[in-house]
């Protein structure tokens, strides 16, 4: 018996869809079974973590599988075609592809081709589809990018892709599916790759061109605040399988499925909290567990049942639900299933830090480019200016900001990567307050056994030549002065092994036999290996799903309580840094605007940028945002800088002085801002507005 | 772009300044000269030189003054007169002995390339598209082979094919009655049908390692989003592979263009020593072999030009394949 949301109205019907890669001699089925409708101009979101097989539906759906893949049996209704039984060389079936069903993915810079120009590839699509004259697709591709609202169309349409920003790239991508009027759009994490303040645009773009054109979109991503924004209705699935079907109150209001509960438990809340955590990973395809695919991560399965049994996918108060706890054997579950509540509570009163650490005073990074016959021209790139900042022992300190706002170069200018072109960095080691601005190679050795980074990408940030446990006994291998007995350093690295949460038995494997999230401890584990007083993480869970992110965040703050660790969180992620940062300092353009309490910062912001910022992000329970706080344009070119606020041009509270005046950092009640119009403004954080102000938005 | 092309131009008679510099002492700079050659030949034949016989020898030949006053006067006249210099061994002026065989390296040269693409672009894309097929294994096989062959071998082998079943006179590039004949558009088909053996030896080599790269590239590019995007757009499959991928896998194979070139031109020499072919190869051996000074220099000069005419050529490919380094050259970023 089939069970889906009955309709009737469905423009893309999935039926009982199973697809299989080819290993060797073995098949391995990824998609199994998989059925939903998506109906006339509504949004259907696909969840789940990375490996669940939601890429490979959307790409089932438009029969663009690699060629290892095979659909083994199913139906993809489409306006009355089966998609899934039509032959390759179908002409019905190519003019779907690309006609009716658009397709846009994440990283638009890769997924449109450079050698182009972005006129060239648009006016493809449409003159594919429709019978138009070359004058009259150009038309068209300009009449599209003015509807994705790029700017200066006519002189985008012959420009290349990498002459233009990640949302611009991303407008063309979203123009050339829409090119030929498709039915259905289907958006594989579009947004992924965007900053917030980006990905709010482009959200806000869908959500209109859905509206105007009365499309349907089948929506695909990882994360949940997007969901809550997009969705009609939400399908969870969990290792190729739908496990929770419903609409979006009732799956992520009241998420039935254990896997729906544990993924939106896993988010980052406010405040120091040990937040609740999925066990392990999705396995691979090879080692689907016999039963229910969640039951070895599940917090609730019943031995004997879902280990044994795969469960049918069943309706349960309006919700499809593929879980024994929903079926026939109810009675052997305790409902309603409640996860577990987190474990401990920090309480943020009794916050404790020790001395100054770390003091940057004016600290710049200008990196200079030569250009001209001879390299005779020099071309200045300000990367970071005036940088002034102090870390605590024992405190987190985030730094936020949209991609090239100058974070990373900070970060990586504080640990000597990059010499500082004026300024002072002073880190208290050895008892004494060190001026570590200038230092020899030696030294800098030294410093880095107290001073220590952990990169953002887990998988190219370990030698994959190198044993787990080499990488973490390197440093101190390295470490200056008598070397460690080998036995020493044996039980030395198995004790970082099990300070991080890995078995030691583990450590002879290379990175590629650990999951990114074992990668990102073993990152961890090598960062704290001679003992260091400060880390600097840059975006260290970006690259995690929720589940594995939410368990690294809570093994940062563990570290942080029982070795007193100082970090300076780089993340561009404020939900993250919501709930593990003590303080916030938010970068435009290379500069400090805002530097407070991470509470002051994101309910009372007193900077223009970080209200921006602010009211780009998206929880689940936070998916209204105010269209008239989005940010227009892109930020200014490191190169030239305008003169006056460095913000000034996309603000919308700006005067003329902004223009002429540079703002002054200013220390209003311990809350540090730079902005001329910050004492008058009353602007919007994520939660109290119960600021009142003059000056009203001017836009 | 105009001044991108001037500057390079610019850098390339700089190039080419320093070459002559270099191959010119490099010649002078081992002991003994053209003359001492003919005193030990003399000797050979039992005649002795006297010593003011040497010298008068020296000073017709210029070769009694100093090294660098030798290479301002060669430059000199070069530059003012078109006077490449005498070459001792031949006892005629360079220019006229290496004018036709300039000509004729450079033409089987290019020949030769065009065959290698010809036949080694399309076959590597099929390599790529249908890897693991039969077709992609027999390339495969025959590649291997191509690399592994000396090239005098090959020339022998096909030396004997062609005269055993085509009765084509051996070696050469042009039929006896030919050689010396002035150009006519017989000779011209003539030095076509001689020239597929030369151009078969000296590209195997460069074929099969072609076919390799570009289906080493085009396997890269294959699964790359972008094709994916062409996919979802409703393309062909044959028109979506080489607007995209192949397109975008000819860039690394551009760049190496001009050590393909280069390859080709230096390897000719043994092959046109074993096929008799009035190239360039043979007469710079026997130059280098004689001490020839003016000879020598003037065809490591030229054959340097070449390859750095040949440098040029590829990064104007390049620029005209690839608009992001064509926007490069454009804002004057590239050095």
């Amino acid at each position: 018996m089939r069970q889906t949301l009955m309709r009737t109205d469905a423009l893309l019907s999935l039926q009982g869809l199973t697809v299989s890669f080819r290993d060797g001699r073995r098949r391995n089925t990824a998609l199994r079974d998989v059925g939903f409708d998506v109906p006339h101009a509504k949004t259907v979101a696909i969840v789940g973590e990375s490996g669940c097989g939601k890429s490979l539906t959307a790409r089932s759906i438009l029969r663009i599988l690699d060629t290892n893949a095979a659909i083994d049996s199913g139906q993809i209704l489409f306006e009355g075609v089966d998609l899934a039984g039509a032959s390759e060389k179908s002409p019905v079936l190519h003019g779907i592809r690309g006609g009716r069903i658009g397709l846009i993915y994440q990283e638009p810079l890769t997924a449109l081709s450079s050698f182009y120009t972005v006129g060239n590839q648009i006016m493809e699509a449409v003159r594919r589809h429709q019978d138009v004259t070359r004058t009259q697709a150009r038309e068209r591709a300009l009449d599209l990018l003015h509807a994705v609202g790029m700017p200066n169309p006519e002189q985008r349409l012959d420009a290349y892709t990498f002459e233009l920003s990640g949302g611009q790239q991303q407008r063309v991508m979203i123009a050339m599916a829409l090119g030929p009027h498709p039915s259905l759009l289907i958006a594989d994490e579009p947004t992924t790759a965007l900053d917030v303040t980006t990905q709010a645009v482009i959200l806000d773009l869908l959500q209109e061109l859905q509206q105007s054109q009365g499309m349907s979109i089948l929506f695909i991503t990882h994360d949940l605040g997007v969901v809550s924004r997009m969705a009609d209705e939400v399908v969870v699935m969990y290792l190729g399988e739908v496990v929770e079907h419903g609409t979006k109150a009732e799956v992520l209001t009241t998420p039935s499925h254990p896997y729906t509960q544990a993924l939106l438990a896993s988010l980052p809340g406010r405040g120091q909290y040990r937040q609740a955590t999925i066990q392990g990973t999705v396995p691979a395809l090879e080692d689907r567990p016999e039963g229910c695919a969640f039951a070895p991560r599940c917090a609730f399965a019943r031995p004997g049942l879902c280990d044994v049994q795969r469960p049918e996918l069943v309706r349960s108060d309006g919700v499809l639900v593929r879980c024994h706890a929903f079926g026939n054997a109810a009675p052997m579950f305790d409902l309603p299933l409640q996860s577990k509540q987190p474990d401990t509570v920090k309480g943020s009163e009794t916050r404790q830090f020790g001395d100054r650490i770390l003091d940057l005073r004016c600290v710049s990074k200008t990196f200079e480019k030569r250009e001209g016959l001879f390299g005779q021209r020099v071309r200045e790139i300000k990367a970071v200016q005036d940088i002034s900042l102090q870390l605590r022992q024992g405190e987190t300190l985030a730094l936020v900001g949209e991609s090239g706002s100058g974070k990373t170069t900070l970060g990586q200018t504080i640990v000597g990567l990059h010499k500082a072109t004026r300024g002072r960095v002073k880190f208290a080691i050895e008892g004494r307050d060190r001026d570590i601005t200038n230092l020899s190679a030696a030294e800098w050795r030294k410093v880095w056994q107290s001073m220590r980074m952990v990169f953002q990408d887990p998988f190219s940030s370990l030698n994959p030549r190198m044993t787990a446990f080499d990488i973490v006994a390197e440093p101190l291998r390295q470490r200056p002065g008598a070397p460690l007995p080998e036995p020493d350093l044996v039980r030395k690295v198995h004790e970082l092994f099990r300070l991080v949460g890995l078995d030691p038995e583990m450590s002879s494997r290379y990175p590629h036999a650990f999951s990114g999230g074992q990668r990102q401890r073993i990152g961890v584990a090598r960062a704290l290996a001679p003992d260091p007083k400060v880390i600097i993480a840059d975006e260290p869970v970006s690259a995690l799903d929720v589940s594995v992110q939410a368990q690294v965040l809570n093994l940062l703050r563990d570290l942080q309580s029982s070795l007193g660790l100082s970090y300076l969180f780089i993340s561009h992620d404020l939900n993250v840094v919501a709930s593990l940062a003590h303080r916030v300092a938010v970068m435009y353009a290379g500069r400090i605007v805002e530097l407070a309490e991470t509470d002051e910062v994101l309910d009372r912001p007193r900077h223009p940028y970080s209200e921006a910022l602010l009211s780009a992000v998206l929880t689940p329970d936070r998916a209204d945002q105010d269209s008239h706080l989005r940010l227009p344009g892109d930020p200014p070119d490191p190169s030239s800088l305008p003169p006056g606020c460095v913000f000034a041009e996309r603000c919308a509270y700006a005067t003329n002085a902004c223009t002429h005046e540079t703002p002054e950092m200013r220390n209003l009640d311990g809350h540090w801002v730079a902005c001329h119009h910050a004492e008058a403004l009353a602007l919007h954080g994520l939660r109290n507005e119960n600021f009142s102000g003059s000056l009203a938005p001017n836009s | 772009m105009a001044r991108f092309l001037a500057r390079r131009l610019v850098l390339m008679l700089l190039t080419v300044v320093a070459i002559s510099v270099i191959s010119f002492f490099i010649i002078i700079l081992p002991p003994g000269d053209f003359v001492d050659r003919l005193v030990q030949e003399a000797n050979q034949y039992g005649e002795n030189l006297e010593p003011h016989e040497i010298e008068d020898l020296r000073r017709n030949y210029g070769l009694d003054r100093s090294a660098v006053e030798q290479y301002f006067v060669w430059i000199r006249n070069i530059l003012l007169r078109g006077d490449f210099g005498y070459s001792f061994g031949w006892d005629l002026p360079v220019s006229e002995l290496i004018g036709q065989r300039l000509g004729l390296t450079a033409f089987l040269s290019v020949v030769t390339l065009l065959f290698v693409w010809i036949v080694a672009i399309p076959v590597g894309i099929y390599a790529a598209v249908r890897k693991y097929s039969l077709g992609d294994y027999v390339f495969t096989f025959l590649g291997f082979i191509g690399l592994a062959i000396p090239n005098f071998l090959l020339a022998l082998v096909l030396l004997y094919i062609s005269f055993r079943y085509f009765g084509q006179s051996v070696g050469g590039l042009f039929s006896p009655e030919y050689v010396n004949a002035p150009w006519t558009l017989a000779r011209f088909a003539d030095l076509l049908s001689h020239l597929w053996i030369p151009v078969i030896v000296l590209g195997t080599a460069g074929t099969a390692e072609i076919i390799r790269k570009i289906r080493a590239n085009l396997l890269d590019e294959l699964h790359r989003p972008y094709v994916l995007t062409a996919r979802a757009k409703g393309l062909g499959e044959t028109y979506l592979l080489l607007k995209y991928p192949v397109r975008h896998s000819l860039n690394p194979f551009v760049s190496e263009l001009n050590d393909l070139f280069v390859k080709i031109v230096s390897g000719e020499t043994i092959v046109a020593v074993v096929l008799g072919l009035q190239t360039t190869g043979p007469l710079l051996l026997e130059a280098l072999k004689e001490e020839d000074l003016y000879l020598a220099s003037t065809l490591i000069m030229f054959l340097s030009f070449l390859a750095v005419l040949g440098t040029l050529v590829s990064d104007l490919l390049l620029m005209l394949l690839d608009p992001k380094i064509r926007r490069q050259a454009a804002s004057q970023e590239m050095m």
